[in-house]
């Protein structure tokens, strides 16, 4: 169909990507997003918003089912690119805007998918569509979830059936066969709430795959409504290291780090444009523009995030939340609750301004050695730093710290110790 | 400007309520014109879409399954605002009414119904005060 | 003010999606993006297909997210274009009050209907939001019916020949622009679709469902606008133009000035926004009240 085509050329202009950060590319992530913006592109905030499927990085194992989870819920037209180095960025763009043109393919790739459940699931209006027949038909040729470890989608039990309702069994193992739950998915089950009263409990993962989310962390949190009652917090597939950009000057790659860490809190924080000015005075950095002119960038950006009011309002008190009764306050991490967010973002923007305004050569005279790790903290420290917060909250302090896998409680120590002196 | 009601006739008041039927089929037109253009955007979008279904997903939840449905008795902290709210809420009940006809009654209803307002203020400053107005 | 026939009422539909469609471009443009960023994205939903959720609440769902655009296309209805207007409601203010309310049901149904975590807590944040914005906006809502003496859209106008209420109802034209944004979920009043949830209400929307979702946002902050317009500018009064002309500058003058000032401001997150909407912004909007309603005694 002509108007299909014509509609595609119109919607490649504007397509957009869910960029998945595998741990160690932060280098790579930071590439596509440079080439998103350089074409007018997006970055989608769910799957549901996705043409294109952007993995930055080699995939590991457990990361892979997820992607391809992710990949499962994207309405299509829909393309995956992997890209494993900077370089490769442009040419995984155009690849995909070519592949997103591709009517015929896109209509067949719609055609042959099974969906992740069939009527006989959604118990609710079973046989209110009947025109999913057709689509069994065809094999599922296009999941890439061929490694099945019982996480994979649902849609994957049905291959090859006629009618396939879906094994309820396989899936969730603990659940009976003939239970009523549409889908073999449990209803949400009563728990005790700090009132009182007993509120239905919800099992939420936060990660890998979220916007503005340190890569690979997955943050299981049991919400009452949206308060985290309950945490737990690992690192799929982690590696050493987080894969910054090397740009061969060490103020340069403290200037990159710091802007990165700048959008992504002003972006959680719902500040887009600033996020936005942030990510441009990243790119500035690894596009080797002068380092004055870097440093008034950073003074223009630092004049906006400390003039605005509402951010400071916005941010303030989430740090001295009023923590679960018990909770070990010397323990990892906790040093962490003692710097405000607004101020860590200030402390961040000043970084970066001592970066680019510092003499020629390397910082370590001046302590900027360990920029992987800015105010990181490792994994096992966060469940009891967000436990009591609502989503928001819980979001931005996971922004405002960055989690990172290989790091013991010491070097958060030292680098806070660090930052004291500076 | 209309008539006061204690003066209106009884064929202006069937005129009144002719016009008040009339600018509901200007309301119902609208309604039907925006259910119309919509419905023609579901034909298009069905015509355009790489295909007409919709395709059945699972929730996005970061890459995994969901455990359990999210439909359920969610937990809002700020149910006591909801009170105050409602209180608030049914003055607007008098408000309507009364912006109408303040001019005339003069400083009377202006004092009455901003006492009143005081006391509601009241009640939210005590509110306020114990902490209902927030809840994180 | 004339009553025009029914006939005309597509006219109030194609009026909305411009109104709406200039919004959007103006957003585009001023993030660094393209005038035909908006064409660009009704061309790639209106291609990309549906989707649906296992054991969804399909009809709340889909009512919600058509029901925006419904909303403000009704909120229209009563407002006078120059000096004819499709529906001369005796009522017309309450009408439009009644109508934001609406959105009240239709965002939560949207985020509610999906079945998805992220949607419901989009959901129910756009409930705290309303309950920190409703209160202001209806009080601002009553000083120009007081100002008049009348809830008739026709008589408010009618009352400002002379002087414009946004003179001397300042405080009440702030707050009901800040709710009229608020209503519309956009801007620091988005936090229902934030991208910290991974977009909320429109986290499992896409295709044509998505398209109408936020075609219905820039819709409201259009319809908003043009309230505003009759409400505290004079409607189509002004010199040399015809009327009609000078009710769509206003209009389109607010909706720009509302597209470009949310752009400035953070996201505001509703849990503190409650606070500050009852203790601050709704003593304000009283005191306004109060001066207004001693003006209208005293003149």
């Amino acid at each position: 169909m002509g108007l299909n085509e014509l509609l595609g050329r119109w919607a490649v202009r504007r397509a957009h990507v869910l960029v998945i950060e595998v741990p160690g590319a932060a280098g790579v992530r930071m590439a596509v997003e440079r080439g998103l913006t350089a074409r007018s592109w997006v970055q989608a905030t769910s799957p549901a918003e996705a043409d294109v499927l952007a993995v930055c990085g080699s995939a590991g194992p457990r990361m892979s089912v997820v992607i391809a989870a992710v990949w499962d819920q994207m309405p299509g037209p829909r393309t995956r690119v992997d890209v494993v180095g900077s370089a490769g960025v442009p040419a995984a763009l155009n690849a995909a805007a070519v592949a997103l043109l591709d009517s015929d393919a896109q209509r067949s790739d719609a055609t042959s998918r099974l969906g992740s459940w069939t009527d006989t699931d959604d118990e609710r209006d079973a046989g209110d569509e009947n025109d999913d027949d057709h689509q069994r038909d065809e094999s599922n040729g296009n999941d890439g979830n061929d490694g099945n470890d019982g996480e994979a989608s649902h849609g994957d039990m049905d291959i090859g059936e006629d009618h396939g309702h879906m094994d309820m069994g396989e899936d969730h193992g603990d659940m009976a066969m003939d239970m009523p739950m549409p889908g073999g998915i449990g209803l949400a089950e009563g728990g005790q709430d700090r009132d009182g009263l007993e509120m239905d409990v919800l099992h939420v993962p936060l990660g890998p795959v979220l916007p503005h989310w340190p890569p690979g962390l997955v943050l299981t949190c049991t919400l009452q409504g949206d308060v985290v009652v309950q945490a737990t917090a690992e690192i799929v597939d982690p590696v050493a290291g987080r894969g910054l950009p090397v740009t061969g000057d060490a103020r340069r790659d403290v200037l990159v780090d710091r802007c990165d860490d700048v959008a992504r809190l002003l972006a959680v924080a719902g500040w887009g444009s600033a996020a936005a000015q942030a990510r441009q005075l990243r790119d500035d950095a690894l596009d080797g523009v002068a380092l004055p002119v870097c440093a008034a960038g950073v003074a223009r950006l630092t004049r906006r995030v400390t003039r605005s009011r509402v951010l400071g309002w916005s941010l303030r008190g989430l740090c001295t939340a009023t923590r679960a009764p018990g909770q070990d306050s010397s323990a990892a991490g906790s040093d962490v609750l003692a710097v405000e967010l607004p101020d860590r973002l200030r402390g961040w923007l000043e970084e970066a301004a001592a970066a680019a305004a510092a003499p020629t050569g390397s910082l370590a005279g001046v302590g900027l050695t360990d920029v992987a790790f800015t105010d990181a903290i490792p994994p096992v420290a966060l469940p009891q730093l967000v436990t009591g917060l609502d989503l928001a909250a819980v979001r931005l302090i996971v922004a405002g710290t960055g989690v990172v896998a290989d790091l013991t409680a010491s070097a958060a120590g030292a680098r806070a110790r660090w930052r004291r002196t500076w | 400007m209309r008539s006061k009601s204690t003066s209106r006739g009884e064929r202006d008041l069937v005129e009144e309520v002719e016009a008040g039927m009339q600018s509901f089929v200007g309301v119902l037109a609208v309604l039907a014109v925006a259910l119309l253009g919509i419905g023609t955007l579901y034909a298009v979008a069905r015509l355009t879409a790489v295909a007409p279904d919709p395709v059945r997903s699972l929730p996005f939840l970061s890459g995994h399954d969901p455990l359990e449905h999210a439909l359920s008795r969610f937990h809002v902290r700020w149910y006591p605002v909801t009170l105050i709210f409602l209180a608030f809420d049914v003055e607007m009940l008098f408000m309507y009414p009364w912006a109408v006809v303040v001019a005339q009654m003069g400083s009377g209803a202006v004092i009455e119904m901003f006492v009143f307002l005081g006391v509601l203020l009241a009640g939210v400053a005590w509110a306020w005060r114990e902490g209902a107005l927030r809840w994180v | 003010m004339v009553t025009v026939s029914v006939a005309w009422a597509p006219l109030a539909l194609l009026l909305v999606v411009a109104a709406a469609w200039w919004a959007a471009c103006l957003d585009a443009v001023v993030s660094g993006g393209r005038w035909g960023a908006p064409a660009a994205e009704a061309a790639r939903l209106l291609r990309q297909r549906r989707r649906t959720l296992l054991a969804a609440d399909r009809l709340l769902w889909r009512l919600g997210g058509g029901g925006l655009l419904v909303a403000a296309l009704l909120m229209v209805a009563v407002i006078p274009l120059g000096r004819w207007t499709l529906s001369d409601l005796g009522v017309g203010v309450v009408w439009f009050n009644a109508m934001d309310v609406l959105v009240w049901a239709l965002v939560w149904m949207a985020g509610w209907g999906a079945n998805s975590t992220h949607a419901l807590v989009g959901g129910y944040r756009f409930l705290a939001q309303a309950l920190a914005y409703e209160l202001p906006l209806m009080f601002a809502l009553t000083a120009p019916a007081v100002g008049a003496g009348s809830l008739r859209v026709a008589d408010v106008i009618a009352a400002q020949h002379g002087l414009w209420f946004v003179v001397w109802m300042p405080v009440a034209f702030v707050v009901f622009c800040a709710c009229v944004v608020a209503f519309s979920v956009q801007g620091p009043f988005a936090a229902a679709a934030a991208a910290d949830i991974g977009g909320g209400v429109l986290a499992e929307v896409s295709g044509v469902d998505r398209l109408l979702l936020l075609a219905g946002r820039y819709a409201l902050l259009a319809a908003g606008s043009a309230f505003a317009v009759v409400a505290f500018f004079g409607g189509g009064d002004g010199p040399w133009l015809p009327d009609w002309v000078w009710t769509l500058v206003k209009t389109f003058a607010v909706l720009s000035v509302l597209v470009l000032v949310r752009r400035r401001v953070p996201l505001l997150r509703p849990d503190r926004l409650v606070e500050v909407g009852w203790v601050l912004v709704l003593p304000l909007t009283l005191l306004q009240l109060l001066v207004v309603s001693v003006v209208v005694v005293v003149r």
